[in-house]
């Protein structure tokens, strides 16, 4: 009897924010899902019936070349954003807590200026005619027919620049909670800080690094803003190519198509991450019922 | 100082903190020697200088003749099992235990041998997989031996070890660390906060306060002859009297003025030759007490007093009293005589030989925030307690 009441109250607690995700949500996605395997007329229109069609246009060769980019990009920028973020976590935790603090501070700062602002002003920054690129120059280190804009590796620039802090933060979460009692213990147990530093802390705090990575992948998979501002034609990713479906090409199936592409993506990543726990919560389950 | 671990006048500061000031001790080969002191006496900053996590400000570290002051953890022989334990909590108790052997980078084999083999020690065999999570503190803290003890170290540290067990548990750990000792016959250096776990485990204890070592020697003697007052209330229970030296008997005895006792005077043990006319302070454990409704036989070298009784607690193997003479309050401990529970006699008298009271050499009075309550007022028993 409590029980249930409490299952109903519980149940009435979560309805809004139930509701919320089901009509913002999962609606629109399965909504999303269902155009993509509908046909589209010369006009856009979306019609009745349904279709592998759209689907299969992405196999062709120059399709497949902007979903492996879009891949490669993505996973480049998460690594480099991973990469960067443990040590700066490492030395965060290790400074006083005032100082932890600012740095904190910091890292969200950038946060206040908008999106949109940021790439504008890298795009400033990297122009043919400015500061950075006549100095490059100057110095030698380009030669003067280089152009800092338009191409793949301004595009993981700025995008290892935008998502940097959503690494930093979870992984900076997990190494505030990490007891550094153990790298002493490994210390003391014969370990070099190297070794310490691989074989205790990284896997310390391997529930941040899942996470930042997650954090940054996702976001990064969907980027359409920094290719099309910094990245010129060359290097379209699924983002550009749907934005382009959608305004230019007016085919929304075949835009669905694509975003259900990056969609499922990330709903296997995440599956893989969920079966990863849940394995790893089963193997625990028997032991806990021995004489413990 | 020849010993097998010696500290040499070692000093730390932490900022403008002094944590040990100037302290050295050598450690025997085989023994288990215990730092034992409040929290904050700095017994732990000595030991972590010992393995290598905290470096001196000034002083060597020697280990069987050799200077480890200026070396890493890593190089050391020694190990130490940390208070809480710090098992890596992503390794299986297995792997915890190979992690030495491991870095070691000694053979597979040899490692799956001795990690069997240091499991099967600490009766863990059953357990070799599970995380150390799910294991209970006793079942961590053997873990924690084993993964040091796999190194051979030359040293096993101790870090409060038992401090995160109930009390059974911690009195069967304290059996078994023994027995283990016994077995390995390695040097350890224990640090603990509790009197009775240094007491019945070591076999020699430093009394830690304030960054000095008070008083150094086997329990026996820190507890039969404490040689300051802070030795003397830390480890057990204490009567402190005030009082000057009116009368030097014979060339052992001296007669004391007690202080908070009207003209009440007492006989001593006079080891340190005092002349008449010096002030002395006198601990008298309430164990060496004895307490009685009668008046005592009369002996020349026992002190007898008349109180009234304030307190009676009942404490299950044994009684205590709170006895008032004049301003002061003295505490008997005493096994049960049912005549004086039941009677309830409102007078007692108090006897205890001349031997049994202890001169102290330095009474810190500025000290005396520091000791436990009961010294300078004894600790008045809740009423529940209170004996009916």
């Amino acid at each position: 009897m409590r029980k249930l009441s409490k299952a109903i109250n519980e149940m009435i607690i979560s309805t809004p924010s139930l509701l919320w995700l089901t009509v913002f949500f999962l609606i629109p996605t399965v909504s999303v899902l269902l155009i993509s395997l509908h046909p589209a007329d010369q006009y856009g229109n979306i019609m009745s019936g349904f279709t592998a069609d759209n689907f299969k246009r992405l196999m062709e060769p120059v399709y497949m070349k902007i979903i492996w980019r879009t891949l490669w990009i993505s996973a480049v920028s998460t690594l480099v954003c991973v990469v960067l973020a443990v040590p700066v976590a490492y030395y965060m935790v290790a400074c006083r807590e005032s100082v932890k603090k600012c740095l904190l501070i910091m890292i969200i700062v950038p946060f206040w200026t908008n999106f949109l602002i940021r790439v504008f002003a890298w795009k400033a920054v990297l122009n043919p005619e400015g500061p950075l690129r006549h100095w490059l120059i100057q110095l030698h280190i380009i030669s003067p027919d280089t152009l800092l804009l338009y191409n793949i590796y301004v595009v993981l620039l700025v995008i290892v620049y935008t998502y940097l802090p959503f690494a930093i933060l979870p992984i900076f979460a997990a190494a505030d909670k990490f007891d550094f009692s153990l790298m002493e213990a490994a210390y003391d147990l014969g370990a070099t800080r190297r070794k310490a530093f691989f074989k205790i802390f990284l896997p310390g705090i391997s529930s941040g690094i899942t996470a930042g990575t997650l954090m940054v992948f996702i976001p990064a998979l969907g980027s359409y803003v920094i290719p099309e501002m910094v990245g010129g034609t060359s290097c379209d990713m699924v983002g550009n190519l749907i934005a382009e479906r959608v305004l230019v090409g007016r085919n929304i199936p075949e835009a669905s198509a694509w975003a259900s592409v990056l969609l499922m993506v990330i709903i296997g990543l995440l599956g893989l991450r969920l079966t990863y726990i849940i394995i790893n919560n089963f193997r625990f389950k028997p032991w806990d019922n021995g004489k413990v | 100082m020849a010993g097998f671990l010696s500290f040499e006048n070692i000093s730390k500061k932490f900022g403008r903190q002094t944590v040990l000031s100037d302290v050295s001790f050598s450690v025997e080969k085989g023994k288990i020697f215990s730092l034992l002191g409040p929290s904050g006496c700095g017994k732990t900053t000595l030991l972590r200088i010992c393995a290598g996590l905290e470096s001196p400000d000034s002083g060597r570290v020697i280990l069987d003749g050799k200077d480890i002051t200026d070396l890493v953890p890593n190089d050391r022989p020694v190990n130490t099992v940390f208070q809480n334990y710090a098992l890596f909590p992503h390794m299986t108790i297995w792997e915890n235990i190979a992690f030495g052997p491991r870095v070691d980078k000694r053979p597979k084999q040899e490692i799956a041998s001795e990690v069997e083999k240091y499991l099967e020690m600490i009766q863990m065999t059953s357990h070799a997989y599970k995380k150390p999570a799910q294991l209970s503190g006793g079942m961590r803290q053997r873990v924690a031996l084993a993964r040091a003890l796999i190194n051979h170290p030359q040293v096993l540290l101790l870090d409060e070890p038992l401090a995160a067990l109930d009390l059974k548990l911690r009195q069967r750990m304290l059996v078994e660390l023994d027995e283990l000792h016994d077995k390995i016959g390695i040097t350890f250096v224990y640090v603990t906060h509790d009197q009775s776990e240094a007491m019945s485990i070591s076999d020699d204890v430093a009394v830690m306060n304030r960054g000095i070592i008070e008083q150094m020697g086997p329990p026996a003697e820190i507890y039969e002859a404490p040689k300051s007052s802070f030795v003397a209330a830390f480890i057990g229970d204490t009567n402190f009297f005030d009082g000057t030296v009116t009368e030097i008997t014979d060339n052992d005895y001296s007669r004391v003025q007690l202080e908070n006792m009207g003209n009440q005077q007492m006989l001593i043990f006079n080891d340190r030759r005092l002349n008449a006319g010096d002030g002395v302070h006198v601990s008298i454990r309430p164990e060496k007490i004895d307490i009685s409704a009668e008046p005592p036989a009369t002996d020349r070298k026992k002190n007898i007093l008349k109180g009234h009784v304030e307190d009676i607690i009942y404490m299950g193997n044994s009684t205590k009293f709170w006895i008032r003479v004049g301003r002061q309050l003295i505490s008997v401990q005493k096994q049960h005589s049912a005549f004086l529970l039941d009677q309830k006699p409102i007078r007692f008298w108090l006897a205890w030989h001349a031997d049994n009271g202890y001169i102290l050499d330095n009474y810190q009075d500025a000290d005396r925030s520091l000791l436990p309550i009961n010294v300078t007022e004894p600790q008045k028993p809740e009423k529940g307690h209170k004996q009916k």
